[in-house]
């Protein structure tokens, strides 16, 4: 008797509970983007790019856009997305959703925590797409610029992005969950990445922009939105993303220093390029006295990729020379961004307010409530070596060896 | 000894010291008596051979007794017949008449193999077994003469376990000839076989064989016993016996190792396995036998280990692969879209768009449309066998995705998996999976991903559960046992290898004490 019941309990948990959640592929449209502008009538303006994937087949190459858009007004995200089905044949699935542009409007006036939070709490919503801050055009356009090579746009803006930060860096690397805990610390401020059209966003909208070798309109990586809380609070340019990626982790860059001595003019400009390989970087707040300091100490393995310079790479003293030039270019660098970020928002983007949670508890907490002043009046003491590893598969310059002109 | 009294319980042996004819016939309706009178004997014979045209019985006249030969034409060489007992010169002078069957033997078929007959059944048994039965008036004993030269199978190839590098002999249906393929490879006193007749109707010669010095007693006895139950009509295949003799039968995986190679059967009888040997059957059984033993192919230990390590890690794989990877495609499909990579899934879905069905029916299709290609193509006469591949890779492969009946991604999923589930060297485990498979495609459509996991418990916990032969089915995994370990996922080095698996407890666990490992000489300044 028992067995029977467990045997029923075991056939009725197959044809009773089973397929409740099951979705066919063909019933599903795969949203890859979603911008968020201010609505004329309701609060949120919400427009979800979703693809159209049989155009994409590799088998059936026939003309059509890669994705559709649909867009719709409302209070809230989750309402708004539910309602979509009133111009979307299938169910929408956004947990492959790589860019989620925001309007700086709403960004500004109405901050992104409101929305943010619908984000998090949804198990749909992966934590690996980029926040984006639309700056000029309204956010609704940029899931609709076509590219040649990646079709589906949002796809092409993430990836752009990944190849930007293996590359130069300029893009900060900030998660929804980075983004989120940067809100709630104390000790530091949240950041997300900036995108700009450039060009004609009409014209890029249509399919057959793609014939053209010049793409009528692109998104472009405009550098780091600033945020107070959840407000957006201004901009950095991409060298000053590059330059606070430097103080945080970056994977690898490209400077360009000048040959002569810091300040001495030199008749011909002649530079010499560095590519960064390897970097390190701790970051340390500590007070003397009442005086906070920012210390910053980076080390980085650097390539040499060009050398304009006339001087001879033969010689180990050519190499400290040019790591003592290029430590100390690039710590001008990022001194400048640091002072740049104190005077213009005084907002710690860096963690330094986090740095000193780890290592001075006590002083912490207790200036805590106006960490972000603290920031702005504090002492930047960056420290920059750089190390010379290898100079590509060349060492003295061909342009060493020019015989020189007699009249020198 | 405690482990393996707790394995193996012991029953009481019931073998008693009876010949195999008296307990073959003992239930049948024969007379046991042999008669002193030559005339009541071939009255019975022909009374129980009376319909058959191929028994004859010839009588001759050896010296001054009235004799007769009784055969079955067809079990014999007739022609050695004829020379060596119809034509030999039969001497008439009395002075010296042989007195006995004994002297009979002595003096006219001196050359020849014999057994005397002393009952009834032994002799109906010879005669049935091929030999010419010499009945002669007035003595107490039939003479039988082995005559032989019967027609059988020649040694050929293996069809289902060839290998590339190693021997390439395989059992035929003739256990003699099986038996010395055995012996060939092991020249030891103490390898010793054990016959068995079974099958009410058939009597079929079943030997056990195995090394005394090696094999545990228990597990010898336990192999006894269970062959001394089969009490079923036929056996013609050793797949009867490997059914009656397992320790559970409702289970999708083979807990009888079975191999058509002598080499591999020589192997297991060197660990300490026993061996089971049919007649009529080219597939010799060996007990007990674990999980392992279905990735293991005699070829791993002719080859330089590295490779055949490999290739056993290849073998695990596709055992996975052949198991779950169409339940995987129906669960990620239909239930966790997010898991997969956002390029993957695009392409996936533009190759579904247009399909009709769901995945879960699509993949059934295709699965069922393979086995049943897989069975056509088995049974089918070689001549028309090309049909089956011709028309299955159109079918399959091109008509029913132009068709937009499946997706071509769906194709790849079962093509693959069909390739998968062959790695197996041996076939009866590949046929396992292919029953599972389905098993766990609907899991999967039902549960997703949480299915298959599911499935996937309750398979291993059956298979912790599995014994053959009273050793666990995942022995030296599932109890885990280190110093077995040289010989499971990976193969060491013969050198390396020194010890018999433990879960067999052999009589001597040690192969070879020495180090082996081989060096290159020592030289010093070039010279030795």
């Amino acid at each position: 008797m028992k067995k029977r019941i467990f045997i029923l309990i075991c056939i009725s948990s197959f044809l009773l509970t089973g397929c409740w959640d099951s979705t066919e592929l063909n019933d599903v449209s795969i949203v890859t983007g979603i911008a968020i502008d201010p609505g004329k009538e309701k609060r949120y303006r919400l427009t979800v790019g979703y693809v159209n994937a049989s155009i994409l087949s590799p088998q059936i190459p026939f003309e059509g856009a890669p994705v559709s858009v649909m867009t719709l007004e409302g209070n809230s995200l989750p309402e708004i997305s539910a309602r979509m089905n009133i111009g979307v044949s299938r169910k929408l699935v956004f947990s492959h959703t790589r860019a989620l542009y925001i309007n700086e409007e709403v960004a500004k006036n109405d901050g992104v925590g409101s929305f943010l939070d619908s984000l998090e709490r949804n198990p749909q919503f992966r934590n690996d797409f980029n926040i984006l801050i639309t700056k000029g055009d309204s956010a609704e356009k940029f899931p609709t610029i076509n590219d040649p090579v990646e079709r589906v746009p949002s796809l092409k803006v993430q990836k752009q992005i990944k190849s930007i930060l293996k590359n130069w860096g300029g893009d900060p690397r900030v998660r929804l969950t980075d983004f989120i805990d940067a809100i709630v610390s104390q000790g530091r401020s949240p950041i997300a990445s900036s995108v700009t059209i450039e060009g004609n966003p009409e014209k890029g909208k249509n399919v057959e922009s793609n014939m053209e070798t010049k793409a009528p309109a692109r998104i472009l990586l405009a550098g780091i939105a600033v945020f107070e809380k959840d407000k957006l609070a201004g901009y950095l340019s991409l060298e000053d993303t590059r330059n606070y990626l430097w103080t945080q982790k970056l994977e690898s860059t490209m400077v360009t220093i000048p040959c002569g001595k810091h300040g001495e003019e030199l008749k011909e400009k002649l530079y010499f390029d560095l590519a960064i390989m390897n970097n390190k970087s701790t970051i340390k707040t500590f007070y003397k006295g009442d005086q906070p300091h920012l210390k910053v100490d980076i080390y980085s393995e650097a390539r040499l990729t060009s050398m304009q310079c006339n001087e001879d790479l033969s010689k180990k003293e050519t190499y400290l020379d040019l790591e003592q030039k290029s430590s100390k270019y690039v710590k001008d660098m990022i001194v400048a961004t640091i002072k740049k970020v104190q005077d213009e928002f005084g907002l710690d983007i860096f963690g330094f307010g986090e740095a000193l949670h780890r290592q001075n508890y006590q002083k912490a907490k207790e200036v805590e409530e106006k960490w972000d002043e603290e920031f702005a009046r504090a002492d930047v003491d960056v420290n920059v070596h750089v190390a010379i590893r290898r100079s590509g598969i060349r060492n003295k310059s061909f342009l060493s060896e020019v015989p020189a002109n007699k009249e020198d | 000894m405690g482990l393996s009294d707790f394995l193996f319980k012991r029953r009481k042996n019931k073998k008693g010291d009876s010949t195999p004819e008296e307990e073959i016939f003992q239930n049948e309706n024969i007379s046991k008596e042999y008669f002193k009178s030559l005339d009541k004997n071939k009255r019975s014979l022909h009374e129980l051979f009376k319909q058959t045209f191929d028994f004859s019985c010839d009588d001759i006249r050896l010296g001054e007794s009235e004799a007769c030969v009784c055969y079955l034409g067809t079990m014999l060489n007739i022609h050695s017949l004829t020379d060596k007992v119809l034509n030999v010169p039969r001497e008439t002078s009395v002075s010296k008449n042989p007195k006995n069957i004994e002297e009979i033997r002595d003096r006219y078929f001196p050359t020849m193999a014999f057994e005397y007959a002393d009952t009834f059944h032994k002799v109906v048994w010879h005669i049935l077994n091929g030999f010419a039965v010499i009945m002669v008036d007035g003595q107490e004993k039939a003479l039988s003469l082995e005559i032989g030269d019967t027609e059988k199978r020649a040694i050929t190839e293996p069809s289902t376990q060839t290998i590339i590098r190693g021997p390439k002999e395989a059992f035929t249906e003739d256990i003699n000839t099986n038996i010395s393929l055995i012996r060939k490879r092991i020249k030891n006193p103490y390898l010793i076989f054990e016959d068995f007749y079974i099958g009410g109707d058939t009597k079929t010669t079943v030997a056990i064989g195995y090394v005394s010095t090696i094999t545990n007693e228990d597990i010898l006895n336990e192999v006894r016993e269970r062959i001394e139950k089969i009490e079923i009509g036929a056996v013609l295949d050793s797949g009867n016996i490997e059914e009656m003799i397992v320790d559970k039968s409702f289970t999708p995986f083979p807990l009888v190792f079975n191999t058509e190679r002598p080499d591999s059967i020589c192997s297991h009888l060197l660990e300490g396995k026993v061996a089971l040997i049919v007649d009529g059957s080219p597939f010799v059984l060996a007990v007990p036998s674990v999980f392992t033993d279905f990735f293991q192919s005699s070829e791993d230990y002719y080859q330089p280990f590295l490779m055949p390590s490999f290739i056993r890690i290849i073998r695990y794989m596709s055992f996975m692969i052949a198991l779950v990877l169409p339940s995987l495609y129906v669960a990620l499909s239909t239930f966790h879209q997010e898991l997969m990579p956002t390029q993957l899934l695009i392409s996936i879905q533009a190759q579904r768009e247009g399909v009709p069905f769901p995945a879960v029916i699509e993949i059934f299709m295709m699965e069922l449309t393979f086995e049943i290609m897989r069975e056509a193509g088995v049974r089918m006469p070689r001549a028309v066998g090309q049909t089956v591949s011709i028309v299955g890779a159109l079918v399959i492969g091109q008509a029913a995705v132009e068709a937009g009946l499946v997706s071509s991604v769906l194709v790849i999923i079962v093509a693959f998996t069909a390739i998968a589930s062959f790695v197996s060297p041996i076939y009866s485990f590949s046929i396992a999976t292919r029953l599972l498979r389905f098993v766990l495609i609907l899991f999967a459509a039902v549960f997703g991903l949480y299915g298959v996991l599911l499935f996937l418990i309750i398979m291993v916990i059956h298979l912790v559960s599995l014994r053959s032969f009273g050793v666990p089915y995942l022995a030296s995994v599932a109890p885990f046992k280190l110093t077995d370990q040289d010989d499971v996922f990976l193969r060491l080095p013969a050198w390396a290898n020194k010890r018999r698996p433990s879960y067999l407890f052999p009589k001597s666990p040690v192969k070879e004490k020495k180090k082996q490992k081989p060096s290159p000489p020592h030289v010093q300044g070039g010279k030795k």
